[in-house]
């Protein structure tokens, strides 16, 4: 690809919002699932579940 | 017997903990290659590289049903806690990337083909795999008793076997009667659009094993609680 400016590659040569649209689609996904997984594990730790000295009850 | 646990209940324990960095840094590196190196296609201009996330969200969606398959297996025939968990672990991240597939089908699909859907095999089957994975995570999560759960989750993910066998056979046919056979420029070795889609699948690989191993250790976690304190910790099945 030729280079010529953010705006034209922002454009996509008219086809600009689709390209984006499918990269922000796999961004927010992807980001949600990491931010899931990072409360879950917040929440467990909190619990004490990751606490390797813990007496089984 | 079940298999003993035996992974560490610190999420900080030493693990594939480089793949936190290599993952993002793969699919910048896939997407510098596909969106600003290679360029546009003969007859469908910038929109094909859309391909560039969905081809490799669709290849890991379906490398990971067929993981879980085997770990199914596993599960069933040697009664594995541990790899039901794996399988656990992995099923949200392929279903994750199913809905990363299908909606790159869709944007993809309206500006070459003129429509959002094209009734299309590789498509159809995209969404029968995110189905898929939709009825192994609420089939496991349906069910209290965890071992029980774990056997019901294994004989639904062994139907996706035959799913994952027609994706293959209709692979390997390569070419589809309503996309376009040249869906991709000249894959040369070495070139921007081979190493786009290598990146980003390199990527999406590392970090579906970043999130599998995040959740996992979670989940081994909450599955010795509820062992060991059911009554008090009792109100999530892993």
């Amino acid at each position: 690809m030729i280079w010529r400016g953010w705006t034209d590659f922002i454009h996509m040569g008219g086809q600009g919002t689709y390209v984006w649209a499918a990269v922000a689609i796999g961004a927010v996904v992807m980001a949600a699932e990491l931010a899931l997984i990072f409360l879950r594990e917040r929440d467990d730790r909190a619990r004490g579940l990751f606490d390797e000295t813990r007496e089984p009850r | 017997m079940p298999m003993e646990l035996s992974l560490s209940r610190d999420p900080q324990a030493p693990g594939p903990s480089w793949t936190g960095w290599a993952a993002p840094v793969f699919i910048l590196a896939g997407l510098y290659q596909g969106l600003i190196v290679a360029a546009p296609h003969p007859e469908q201009g910038d929109a094909y590289r859309i391909l560039f996330i969905g081809l490799p969200a669709a290849w890991i969606s379906a490398a990971v049903l067929a993981a879980i398959i085997a770990l199914s297996v596993v599960t069933l025939v040697r009664r594995s806690r541990l790899a039901a968990l794996a399988a656990s672990a992995m099923a949200p991240t392929g279903a994750v990337f199913a809905f990363i597939a299908l909606w790159s089908a869709a944007l993809w699909s309206r500006p070459v083909l003129g429509t959002w859907w094209a009734w299309d095999l590789r498509p159809a089957i995209e969404l029968v795999l995110l189905a898929l994975y939709g009825g192994f995570i609420t089939t496991k999560a349906a069910i209290a008793d965890p071992s029980r759960a774990d056997r019901a989750g294994a004989l639904v993910a062994l139907v996706g076997a035959f799913n994952l066998a027609v994706v293959f056979v209709f692979w390997r046919w390569g070419e589809m009667p309503l996309l376009p056979s040249a869906s991709l420029p000249r894959l040369s070795s070495g070139g921007p659009v081979f190493l786009a889609l290598a990146c980003t699948s390199i990527g999406f690989f590392t970090y579906m094993m970043f999130t599998s191993q995040k959740r996992l250790r979670c989940l081994v976690a909450e599955r010795e609680a509820l062992a060991h304190a059911p009554r008090v910790l009792g109100e999530r099945t892993a």
